[in-house]
This record gives structure tokens, sequence and C-alpha cells, in this order.
């Protein structure tokens, strides 16, 4: 697994290995990943009957679009949890500001 | 973008800011092996790209309550449960097909079929005598299920024909796909 850390995963890679449009050298360099990993192997076991018959970039940006709008998705439910919370600080803020000010009122009236 | 720079450091800097500009690039690199990953596990290309629409769910509603050390291992680990998850959840509709003959099993039996998910079922359904087939199909996977009498109208077969096509189509299909799984 250390090799991940080395050399990160790079999809147009995988994609240009698939197709055979990789340098040797890179090309051996992935080879020696997948016989270090067990998911790489079956993931190139999974993609290799499919190269050729399916459009396996077109497969890429798919996932790749839908994953963007999952974290779109998810910023929007984020900011309005933030702005809830700061919505509620201002409230509470404003709470404590009048009873202090309701206080000293009393306290000087009395 | 980020093609250089290493799994450990994406994962570092969305911890630090908790900005998904890091984890996309950090998920996005991952796609087509994940999907790759679970086409091999599942055998099925439209229900290996749900799965990994799954995987990727889960890891963005996760990555935040745990500390992940090796985003490589803790992805795979997790593609590889959910597809054991699919995987079990198929067995499941595939045992009600072959045991069941109560209308409940009916909807996860068509949703099965119409999705062609289950190639296997698919396979099994086409080698079935085009008799025992049309009684099943009308009877388990219409849009409108089908009673004994009206599949009886549709198909011209009397309705004790019917329930014998039934029965029998059930006892082939159950023996089909048996032969098929221990192919694979």
């Amino acid at each position: 697994m250390d090799n991940e850390k080395n050399h990160p995963i790079d999809p147009q890679k995988w994609l240009d290995y698939l197709e055979g449009n990789l340098p040797e050298e890179e090309r051996r360099r992935l080879e020696a990943e997948i016989a270090q990993s067990d998911f790489l192997k079956e993931a190139m076991e999974g993609l290799e009957p499919l190269k050729g018959k399916e459009d396996l970039r077109e497969i890429d940006r798919q996932l790749s679009s839908h994953l963007h709008k999952q974290l779109a998705q998810r910023n929007r439910k984020k900011n309005r949890r933030s702005a809830t919370v700061q919505l509620w600080m201002i409230v509470a803020l404003l709470v404590i500001l009048l009873f202090i000010f309701l206080g000293y009122y009393l306290y000087t009236h009395s | 973008m980020y093609n250089d720079v290493s799994d450990e450091d994406l994962l570092q800097r969305y911890y630090q800011t908790g900005d998904n500009q890091w984890l996309g690039p950090l998920l996005d690199r991952y796609g087509l092996l994940l999907f790759g990953f679970c086409a091999k596990q599942l055998n099925d290309k439209t229900l290996a790209r749900d799965t990994v629409q799954q995987v990727q769910l889960i890891v963005i509603q996760h990555i935040d309550r745990t500390r992940v050390e090796n985003f490589h291992a803790w992805l795979f680990t997790i593609a590889r449960n959910e597809c054991n998850i699919v995987l079990r959840n198929r067995r499941v509709v595939r045992r009600e097909v072959k045991e069941n003959d109560v209308p409940e099993a009916a909807p996860e039996f068509r949703e099965a079929f119409e999705e062609g998910r289950d190639r296997l079922f698919d396979e099994a359904m086409a080698a079935l005598p085009e008799a025992q087939r049309a009684c099943i199909r009308l009877f388990y996977l219409s849009g409108e299920r089908k009673k004994y009498d009206e599949v009886a109208a549709a198909t011209g077969y009397s309705i004790k024909e019917v329930k014998t096509h039934i029965q029998n189509g059930k006892r082939n299909l159950k023996k089909t796909i048996d032969k098929m799984r221990n192919q694979y």
C-alpha cells in the first residue's frame, strides 16, 4: 500500500493504461502497483473485460459529476446548519442583553 | 488538479479545513478503480455504478466521524462491505423468488427483473419454455400483477394450466439459477 503514498492515483493514467496508451516505464510502474495491492488487482480484473465495450472515460466522467453533486449538496446542508447556529447565537445574545437591561432598570428604579 | 498531492496530504488538508475542495479530488481519483472493483465483485456494471455512488456517499457522511489514516484501504473496505450487502440483498430476492409464492415477494422480484440487475435471473428466465416464461412474467412481473384467471385470459391457457406453468416455471428457474451459480 505504500505505493499510493509515493504515487497518487491518477485516473487519466489508469485510463491510458487500459487503452494501451501509456509509455513503457509508466506502464511498468502501474503494473508494479497493481501487483502490490489486492484491491487494485480486483479493480483491474473488473475493468479489463469492459475495455473496448464500455466508454470508461464516460463512466469516470459520470461518477465524477455525481460525486460533485453530492459534495455540493453537503456544502449546502453545512452552510444551512451554520447559518441556523449563527441565528440562534444572535437570538441568545439579544435575550441575555435584554435580561441585563431589565435587571439594571429594575435595580435602579426600585 | 492536485495530481501530485498524495492521499495523506489531501486528507490532512481536509481534516484541517473541513473544506470539500480537498475531499472532492481525493474521492474523484478513485472513482474508476472503485467502479472496476465493484464490477468485479458484482459482475454487473449498472449495480457497480450505483454501489460506487453509495460508497462515495458513505465516505462523505462518515469521514468527519473517524480519523482515517490509510484512505485507500479504508475506501476499499467500505466498497467491499457495500458489495457484500448488495450481493446479500440479491440472494434474498432470489430466495424469495424460489421459495415463496406469496404476493409480497413480487415487488423485489419485479425490480430485479426490470432493472436488469440480476443477470443470472435474466438468463434463467430466458431459458424457460415460452408458456412458463409468459405465465411467470404476467403473474409476478407485470406492472399490475395479474391473478390466475387474468393470466389465463391473457395467455389463452386454462387456470389449471396457468398454475402448472407457474409451478414448473419456478422450479425450473431455481434449477437453472443453481446450476449457473455453480458454474461461476
